[in-house]
Formats: C-alpha cells, sequence, structure tokens
C-alpha cells in the first residue's frame, strides 16, 4: 500500500512531463509514419519511370520486329505506371473509392505494408505544397502513359493486318519517339520534386518535433514545478494539522486522571483511542467523604468528537469542584446543559454523550445518574459479578434533561469491584463479528478479580485485544475496589 | 407516496403498512459509514412517508438487528428529535419493538425513548 502511495504521490507531481513525453512520442510515430510513406512514393515512382522506360523499349522493339513477346513485356512494363494511374484517379475523385486505390497500388508495385501510408499521404497532403507539384507532374506523365497505351493498340492492329501496315506502324513508332522525347525530361522533373517533397517533408517534421518539444517540456516542466510547489505546501499543511492533533491527543491524555489509591477507594483504568484523538473519556475526582467517578463516551471518533470529550471533563471539572456537595443527578443535568449550549446551539453538531456519573462515599455507597453502559459489580462475598442498568438519558440533544435523570444507589461491600468501560470493549468484535460482549468481559472480571486492579485492567485489554485484534472504536475500561481502612484495634 | 425501501449488504428494513400503520423491520448490522449514510437517508423518507399518510404512530421493529454502532443510532436520535419538535398536531407516536436479550438494545433504547417520552413507547 506504501509503494502505490508513493507512485500515486510521484505520478501526481510528474505527470505533466510524462505527458509531455507522450506527446512527444506521438508526434515522432506519426512523423516516422509520414517519413515512411514518403519513402514509399519514391520507391513507386521508381517503378513507375521504369515501367514507362521499359514499355517504351519494348513497344519500339514490337514495331520493328512484330514479336508478340515483345509486346507482352510492353504490357507488362506499362502495368506498374498503370496501376498508379488507377490509384491516382481513385482517390482524386470527390467520393475516393480507397479500395480502388489499394489495388491500384498494388499494380504500381508498392510494398503492402506502404499502401495505407502512401494513401494517407495522398488524402492529407495531397493538395499542399508538399505533394501537389509532385502529383501534378504525375498527372501530366500519366497522359503520356494512357497515350503510349493507345499507340501500342493501334500498333498491334497494323501489325496484325495483313499486309502490315507499314505507314501506320512508321507513324506510331514517331509517335512513339515524341512521347519518350517528351516524357523523359517529365520523368526528371518528376523524380526530382519527389525528392524535393521528401526533403521538406522531412523539414517540416523537424520544425513540428522542435515546436513541439520547445512548447510541450517547458509546459511540463512548468506545470511539474507548480504541482511540486503546491505538493510541498500540502505536505507542510499536513505536518502542521498532524502537530495540531498529536497536541490535542496529548492534552486529551493530560487531562485524564492520574488514579491509583484513593481513600478506601484502589482505581486503575486505561484508554485506548481508535483515532488519534478519541471520542471516550473518563475521570476520577477526590470529594469530601469520597470521590467523583465518571466515564463517557461522544458517538464516533476523531478530531471532533474529542474536543466534544473535552468539553464533558471540563463541564464536570467545574460543576464538580463548584458544588461538591450536589448529587450525580443535578450534576448530570449542569453538565448537559453546558454541552447542549457548546455542541447543539454553538457548534450545530447533533453529537450526543453517554455518559454516568458516580458519587462514591467512603462507606461503600455509590450515587449514580446519567445513561451508559451496564456498571459491573463485583461481589467478593459471591465471587460473582452483577450488572446494573443506568437509567438515564445521553447528553447533548436537549436543554433540560432534570425530569429523565434520575439518581439511583448502590452499595459496596469492603473487596467489591465496581467496574466501567465504554462500548468498545463489549462490542469489540471478532473476524466473525462475534462481540466480546458482557458476559466475557464478566468472566473476565470474576478470573482475576483479586489480583490489583491495575492487573485487571490490563486483563481486560489483553482479552478484548485477542478477541479483536482490529480495534474499530475506542475502548476504555476503569476498575475501582472498594478497600476501606482496616477498624483500629480495640484499646484494652 | 410508494413506502421506502433498504436494502446494503450489512442492513435492509422491511416496511409493511397495515391497519395499525407503518411497521418498519430492521435487520442485520448497522455499523458502516455506507450503512450509516444509507439509513440516514431511508429514515427522512420514512419521516416523510409517515407524514404523508398522516400516520398516528410508527413500529419500529429491531428485534433482527444483532448490531448498531452509536454513530448509525446518531441516526434514530436524529428522527426522534426531528418528530418531538414539530407541532404535535404533526407528530406521531414511534413504537420501538426491542428484543431484549440483545445487549445494545438494552443499554440503548431506554436512553432513547427519554427523548421523547410523549411520543416513544418500547415494547
Amino acid at each position: 500500500m506504501r509503494f502505490i502511495g508513493n507512485v500515486r504521490h510521484l505520478l501526481g507531481i510528474t505527470w505533466p512531463l510524462v505527458a509531455a513525453v507522450l506527446c512527444l512520442m506521438l508526434v515522432a510515430s506519426i512523423s516516422a509514419d509520414i517519413m515512411s510513406a514518403v519513402r514509399a512514393y519514391l520507391t513507386g515512382e521508381s517503378h513507375w519511370s521504369k515501367g514507362q522506360k521499359d514499355a517504351i523499349f519494348h513497344l519500339t522493339e514490337y514495331a520493328r520486329r512484330g514479336d508478340p513477346r515483345s509486346y507482352a513485356a510492353f504490357e507488362k512494363a506499362l502495368s506498374a505506371p498503370l496501376g498508379d494511374r488507377l490509384a491516382r484517379l481513385a482517390l482524386s475523385s470527390p467520393h475516393p473509392d480507397l479500395a480502388e486505390a489499394r489495388r491500384g497500388f498494388a499494380q504500381g508495385l508498392v510494398k503492402e505494408d506502404d499502401i495505407d501510408g502512401v494513401i494517407a499521404l495522398f488524402r492529407w497532403f495531397g493538395d499542399s505544397y508538399l505533394m501537389a507539384p509532385s502529383i501534378s507532374l504525375w498527372t501530366r506523365g500519366d497522359a503520356y502513359i494512357a497515350e503510349l497505351q493507345e499507340v501500342g493498340i493501334g500498333l498491334r492492329a497494323a501489325r496484325s493486318s495483313t499486309p502490315v501496315d507499314a505507314a501506320e506502324v512508321e507513324r506510331l513508332v514517331a509517335r512513339i519517339e515524341t512521347i519518350n522525347t517528351e516524357l523523359t525530361p517529365l520523368t526528371v522533373d518528376f523524380s526530382e520534386e519527389l525528392a524535393r517533397a521528401a526533403k521538406r517533408t522531412q523539414s517540416l517534421l523537424l520544425v513540428v518535433m522542435l515546436i513541439a518539444t520547445l512548447i510541450l517540456v517547458p509546459a511540463g516542466l512548468w506545470l511539474a514545478g507548480r504541482f511540486m510547489v503546491r505538493s510541498q505546501r500540502l505536505a507542510i499543511e499536513n505536518d502542521g494539522l498532524k502537530r495540531e492533533v498529536d497536541i490535542a491527543a496529548k492534552i486529551q491524555s493530560a487531562i485524564l486522571p492520574n488514579v491509583g489509591r484513593l481513600p478506601h477507594l484502589d482505581v486503575a483504568a486505561r484508554m485506548v483511542p481508535a483515532a488519534t484523538v478519541g471520542g471516550d473519556c473518563y475521570d476520577v475526582q477526590p470529594a469530601p467523604d469520597g470521590c467523583w467517578i465518571a466515564i463517557g463516551d461522544v458517538a464516533g471518533h476523531g478530531l471532533s468528537t474529542g474536543l466534544v470529550t473535552m468539553m464533558t471533563q471540563s463541564a464536570l471539572a467545574t460543576v464538580t469542584h463548584s458544588s461538591p456537595q450536589s448529587g450525580p443527578a443535578a450534576a448530570v443535568c449542569a453538565i448537559n446543559a453546558v454541552l447542549y449550549d457548546n455542541v447543539r446551539l454553538r457548534m450545530k453538531s447533533d453529537d450526543h454523550v453517554t455518559f454516568v456519573l458516580l458519587r462514591t462515599f467512603n462507606d461503600g455507597r455509590v450515587l449514580y445518574a446519567g445513561a451508559h453502559e451496564e456498571l459491573v459489580v463485583w461481589r467478593q462475598s459471591t465471587g460473582r459479578c452483577e450488572t446494573v442498568l443506568t437509567r438515564g438519558t445521553w447528553l447533548g440533544p436537549r436543554a433540560d434533561i432534570t425530569a429523565t435523570t434520575p439518581e439511583a444507589q448502590l452499595t459496596l461491600a469492603p473487596g467489591d469491584l465496581l467496574v466501567l468501560y465504554t462500548d468498545g470493549v463489549v462490542e469489540a468484535s471478532n473476524a466473525h463479528k462475534v462481540e466480546f460482549g458482557l458476559e466475557r468481559l464478566c468472566a473476565v472480571i470474576e478470573a482475576h478479580a483479586r489480583e490489583p486492579v491495575s492487573d485487571i485492567v490490563a486483563s481486560v485489554f489483553e482479552r478484548v485485544n485477542a478477541w479483536a485484534p482490529q480495534q474499530h472504536d475506542d475502548v476504555t475500561a476503569l476498575v475501582m475496589r472498594y478497600q476501606p481502612p482496616a477498624a483500629p484495634a480495640a484499646v484494652a | 407516496m410508494s413506502l421506502p425501501s433498504l436494502t446494503t449488504p450489512e442492513l435492509k428494513c422491511t416496511v409493511t403498512e397495515g391497519p395499525e400503520g407503518l411497521t418498519f423491520i430492521f435487520d442485520g448490522r448497522a455499523e458502516s459509514v455506507a450503512a450509516r449514510e444509507a439509513l440516514r437517508s431511508f429514515l427522512a423518507s420514512a419521516d416523510q412517508t409517515a407524514r404523508a399518510r398522516k400516520a398516528a404512530q410508527v413500529k419500529v421493529d429491531f428485534g433482527p438487528l444483532i448490531f448498531i454502532n452509536s454513530s448509525c443510532f446518531k441516526e434514530f436520535v436524529l428522527w426522534l428529535t426531528t418528530v418531538s419538535q414539530r407541532p404535535v398536531a404533526e407528530q406521531y407516536r414511534l413504537i420501538f419493538m426491542a428484543n431484549p436479550g440483545v445487549r445494545w438494545q438494552r443499554a440503548s433504547l431506554h436512553s432513547l425513548a427519554t427523548f421523547a417520552t410523549n411520543l416513544v413507547e418500547i415494547a
């Protein structure tokens, strides 16, 4: 994945240069095709010239000796120029007949592989200054070829008559000489003009390549430079953002309480966020004759939910410090009022917080309020866990939750454990989508209940991680043991 | 107005209409971003359908819904909040049929009901 990411990043910067190189390769490929077609024209012209020269020679021989083999050689020699003529006429038509043109060029001894290029060159550049002069000379030459064909037919008729029409033969031989005299310079011009056309084409293609290079390479470099600058800027911005997120994560970790030994309670807790900044929170704060303990979870995880958890903890700290004598229900309602104002009204967010607040007392009483996962109480007397539902409501969506925030009470005996956790513990799913669940959590607690609370927390995390190696949600667990100091020994 | 539908690879909802009104039966798991998007759009359509039919009550059967994460559950909170904020004449009752054997339902449906005790019933 990292390799693919690097390749994508590299392509993101260099694609203008790659595009420029591809364009140049395309121009070079087209140039090579054009030059190949030009060379095919030159070869075709040599076949045309040779054909007409041979045709004149064999027809003259036929006129003098009347040998049918000479006439057959004349017809064969004339075949190539006639084929080229056929192709030229097919392509010059307002509706070019490409099949006919192919047949003509094949007869004109143009190689099969070159025929399409020759046709394309004729159609694209036939009227341009590159090809028009050559085609004009070719057209004039073809007129002589046609005349030569007619002379051949006439000569054959004169030779075949009985007796031989010697006067007509003489007249036609004179005509052949005239054709030869007029066609020879034309053939030279045709050949030279084609050579010039080839040179002009080559020069033009070089200019096109040069212009394309001069435009595409600097454009590619300029664009790549811009992308690189933008990429560097984004990288700097990302670094800054990452630093800020890291700072937010550190702040979130920093405001978590340093739990340990409190009067009457041993407490251990751990939170592992799924993202850099989590949506879970917990807090433990000393209070007169006991302490406040809270656990909460903002739906989702990430920076925005992390902010809401920090708001929740701040509000909790404010409320419990300013009103240490109030009960948990009143404190929860006050925290809700802060969150409703901040989250719903100011941030216009629909986040809500599942949250339970406990007020423990040194005599083992625990008052609690809010709505969160079921509380787990391990009883030393039975060695078993009990679960307790929290019958409140969530924080954030409504301004006043007084009517739906009852306060309830449970009592801990010395040695009992109270376990708080977020849904990341019980909803951790294995590969078969089976949740870790409350029963397995209780089983872990029952198995390790007599160990130090920090070891119990470690065991819970170990089992959850083993159950669901891939973490999808924030995971938090808090374990406390009610451990009142031993009563002083009676004095005798 | 036709009945809305919700079918994703992991989550689906069967909608029926009987003499007692509309019933939505959710089935599967709702935990992915795609499921949440589908759920949001579906619940908006469900609300429109209930209003168009001037429904007095809507039943939501969560029985076969094995799991829903908090992000997806927020969509139901949003639905309930939307209904509860309307004038009384435009509101309808929501009866959530729960399966107490499913942990998330045990933990969350009571809290959902507290959002609008006059509108919500957990059956």
